[in-house]
């Protein structure tokens, strides 16, 4: 059991990646003022740094160099190696449903790299584009929390909200709390929290869903098997591993495939799933339940929701509560 | 029944809101500092040559409606029905749909083993889907491009 202590946090935010970049702090106890500040530093840096990289609206950007020559060899830095290393890993672990590399014609391989005398090679099959977008910041901001760990007892790096890190000392309480904001318009509080002690966690899905519909589309993320928006019955998705680039890519797979398929998938990969439906029930793997809490009001709903698509009363009487 | 995006209001209202108060890509007014009125703007073609488009009100500094909607360059809006095919109503490829949506038998619904939260407010960090997508920041930077 892990236990509390008196601890500090210090947050900073930076932009990037398109989105904002939070990471917190933790000490126990007083602290170094200037080492927290390069922490953080370092951690932010390396955001930007992988943002630079990968890419897709910087013309100068690995990625888009990749994009821009097909079928070339073209030298790249090590963070487009690793990311696309893990892309073509989860591509063929999820059997093509996440696909990082887009809708083309078939190829044996999507993406390549190797080393050569000068450093690293890619090459993307012709006809191909690659887009990392969601996974590389899973893999960002895992590499901003090893950046702190040295410097502080506890790391939370937010990417956009949506990609989240941490390890170590929570600051208020012996494991992180990660509310799940509402997919539903119904519902405009945080459905409940998933508590942890560390581990990456991603965050997939829409925001503002009315219920009523079995199924929805999912304008951003692509089905491979289809080549259009995906249709699921999945409004949002958390996934919780110890990589940020699985969770990522399972996040993703998991809207693309439905609640049971994608819920069978993470178990098999050995990440937890916490799926918030089209209609309006919260379903979880057996590892994930326990460290989930709803708040007030929204269990019972979400049970009689996870039986019927039906519109009841209970959603007006949620807002009250919740609220 | 067909339902557009542009009924998405509040979702999309929020996400306006968070991305005129952080400035995400470009220092942007908060809503706060924008008259009242209703605002309109477009994003550039993606691949597909596919266009969003954005509308939001504002009363008294605050948000109050927005719809975000993305259409096909033959007209398709992207909406509840986006996949189905126009004359028969079904999904157009009946084995990605039939896929989706087969079980597996052994995954059960576990949300009578979740705890109540008593405290649910106190948290370290709030996770949510994005909505920073390329198209959306670009639609609200057109809105906002005559002010």
């Amino acid at each position: 059991m892990r236990s509390v202590v008196e601890a500090h946090e210090s947050w900073s935010e930076s932009t990037a990646m398109g989105t904002v970049v939070h990471v917190c702090l933790v000490t126990a106890g007083a602290a170094d003022g200037d080492t927290l500040a390069n922490a953080a530093s370092a951690a932010h840096g390396i955001v930007a740094e992988v943002d630079a990289a990968l890419s897709r609206f910087v013309p100068t950007s690995d990625l888009s160099r990749l994009n821009a020559a097909p079928g070339r060899w073209l030298p790249v830095g090590p963070h487009l190696v690793a990311v696309a290393q893990a892309a073509e890993h989860y591509r063929t672990r999820t059997s093509g449903i996440f696909d990082a590399t887009g809708v083309g014609p078939p190829a044996q391989h999507r993406i390549r790299w190797r080393e050569g005398d000068d450093g690293w090679e890619a090459w993307l099959a012709p006809g191909h584009v690659a887009d990392f977008g969601a996974i590389a910041k899973g893999y960002a901001a895992d590499l901003a929390r090893e950046r702190c760990r040295a410097a502080a007892a506890g790391v939370l790096v937010s990417i956009g909200t949506s990609s989240i890190s941490f390890a170590g000392v929570a600051p208020r309480r012996a494991v992180w709390r990660i509310a799940i904001g509402s997919p539903w318009e119904e519902l405009t509080e945080t459905v409940g929290y998933v508590e942890t002690p560390c581990g990456s966690f991603s965050m997939s899905g829409v925001r503002g869903h009315r219920l009523g519909a079995a199924s929805l589309v999912v304008e951003h993320v692509l089905d491979p098997r289809t080549g259009r928006s995906a249709r699921t019955d999945v409004c949002a998705v958390g996934v919780l591993s110890d990589d940020g680039m699985r969770s990522e890519a399972l996040s993703t797979a998991t809207l693309v495939l439905g609640l049971r398929e994608g819920m069978a998938l993470c178990r098999a990969l050995g990440a937890e799933a916490l799926v918030l439906t089209a209609s309006g029930a919260v379903v979880a793997t057996p590892e994930m339940a326990p460290r989930v809490a709803l708040r007030e009001g929204v269990s019972e709903w979400a049970c009689r929701r996870g039986r019927s698509a039906q519109s009841t009363p209970a959603a007006a009487r949620l807002g009250a509560n919740g609220s | 029944m067909t339902r557009p995006h542009s009924v998405h209001a509040l979702g999309i209202a929020a996400a306006v809101g968070i991305m005129l108060f952080s400035g995400c890509s470009s220092p942007l007014p908060t809503a706060a500092e924008l008259p009242d009125g209703t605002f309109r703007g477009t994003s550039s073609p993606d691949d597909q040559g596919a266009v969003g488009a954005i509308e939001f009100t504002v009363r008294d500094g605050v948000i109050t409606s927005a719809s975000f909607v993305v259409t096909d360059p033959d007209g398709t809006v992207h909406d509840a029905d986006y996949g189905l095919s126009k004359s028969t109503g079904e999904p157009v490829d009946e084995a990605f749909y039939q896929r989706a949506q087969a079980a597996v038998a052994a995954e059960q619904v576990y949300v009578t083993q979740f705890k109540e939260a008593g405290d649910v407010d106190q948290v370290d960090v709030i996770a949510g889907a994005s909505l920073s997508h390329r198209q959306f920041v670009e639609a609200v930077e057109d809105a906002l491009s005559g002010i």
